[in-house]
């Protein structure tokens, strides 16, 4: 039986979107109480050149390396299953991306929000 | 830097592919479009009948959605060569090995112009004549897709003026 396509692509979705979540969490911990990967490194016994080799991409992570960096900082994932279906169609594009109905003159921007994302349109619901 | 009409023009004469998101509910606050060598290349790959050729192609496209989906960005995934005077960038999907490099240059902030792919086994070393012959084929890929010049931050190349949200050079994490 041959791995469907589909499933691998989010299989490595789900990867990135795991990855991004740890980092940004590492990356909030370094900012606000300064641990280095040194310090990471110490608190789970690994070598330092493994945490940077694990901040790099989530090429190579299992949920243990999920587990380990979190509990460098004393955090653990939460979890919640969502159905696609349960999706909301997000409404953030950039304006080369945009194929809604109308022209480009249509789309709805929110100078707010998204300010400091120039070229970014945000389409009302 | 091309106008929004020009890349308009280009998708619409079938000159680029725009990607879209694996996700179809995902957002798109990037953009990456794809040269035809570059979308030759993933509609074969996908369909190959092996498994594992398959997973890495499949990496390949999650790399590519991450960065349209407006993932977080470091120079592990997307990486301006040297000299960066020339505008050539590479996406890396570093697994299943072999590793594969996308080439590309940055039409307009937040949007990315992929010309071709490599395995980067196949590149040799860095300055390698192999590695300078694919940054010479991405600036012919750009130049048979009709495109003007590319986006420059020139002389600084800060690396979020090329991708202007959640990127940033380095890992914010010290050493």
């Amino acid at each position: 039986m041959s791995y469907e396509y589909e499933a691998a692509l989010f299989a490595e979705r789900n990867k990135n979107r795991v990855f991004e979540t740890v980092l940004e969490a590492l990356e909030a911990a370094a900012a606000k109480d300064g641990i280095t990967k040194k310090q990471l490194a110490e608190k789970i016994g690994r070598k330092p050149s493994q945490i940077s080799r694990w901040l790099s991409g989530p090429s190579n992570w299992t949920l243990d390396t999920v587990s380990d960096l979190l509990y460098a900082i004393e955090a653990e994932m939460d979890y919640e299953v969502v159905h696609h279906v349960d999706r909301n169609k997000s409404n953030v594009f950039h304006a080369v991306a945009y194929s809604g109905p109308g022209t480009a003159e249509t789309v709805v921007t929110d100078s707010g929000s998204n300010a400091f994302i120039p070229e970014l349109k945000k389409v009302s619901k | 830097m091309l106008t929004f009409d020009e890349i308009k023009r280009a998708i619409k004469s079938g000159k680029l592919t725009r990607a879209t998101p694996i996700a179809p509910w995902a957002g798109e606050p990037r953009v990456f479009l794809m040269c035809n060598p570059l979308c030759e290349a993933i509609q074969s790959g996908k369909a190959s009948e092996s498994s594992k050729e398959r997973q890495k192609w499949a990496a390949l496209e999650a790399a590519i959605s991450h960065f349209i989906e407006g993932g977080k960005i470091t120079e592990d995934q997307i990486k301006q060569l040297l000299p960066q005077k020339y505008e050539h960038w590479e996406l890396r999907s570093p697994r299943p090995r072999p590793s594969m490099r996308v080439f590309g240059r940055f039409a307009r902030p937040d949007v990315f112009v992929g010309t071709h792919v490599k395995l980067r086994s196949e590149l040799g070393g860095m300055w390698s004549s192999e590695f300078e012959h694919e940054k010479l084929v991405c600036e012919q890929y750009w130049e048979e897709a009709e495109l003007s010049k590319p986006f420059t931050d020139s002389p600084g190349f800060r690396y979020e003026k090329y991708i202007t949200y959640n990127a940033s050079k380095k890992v914010r994490i010290k050493p």
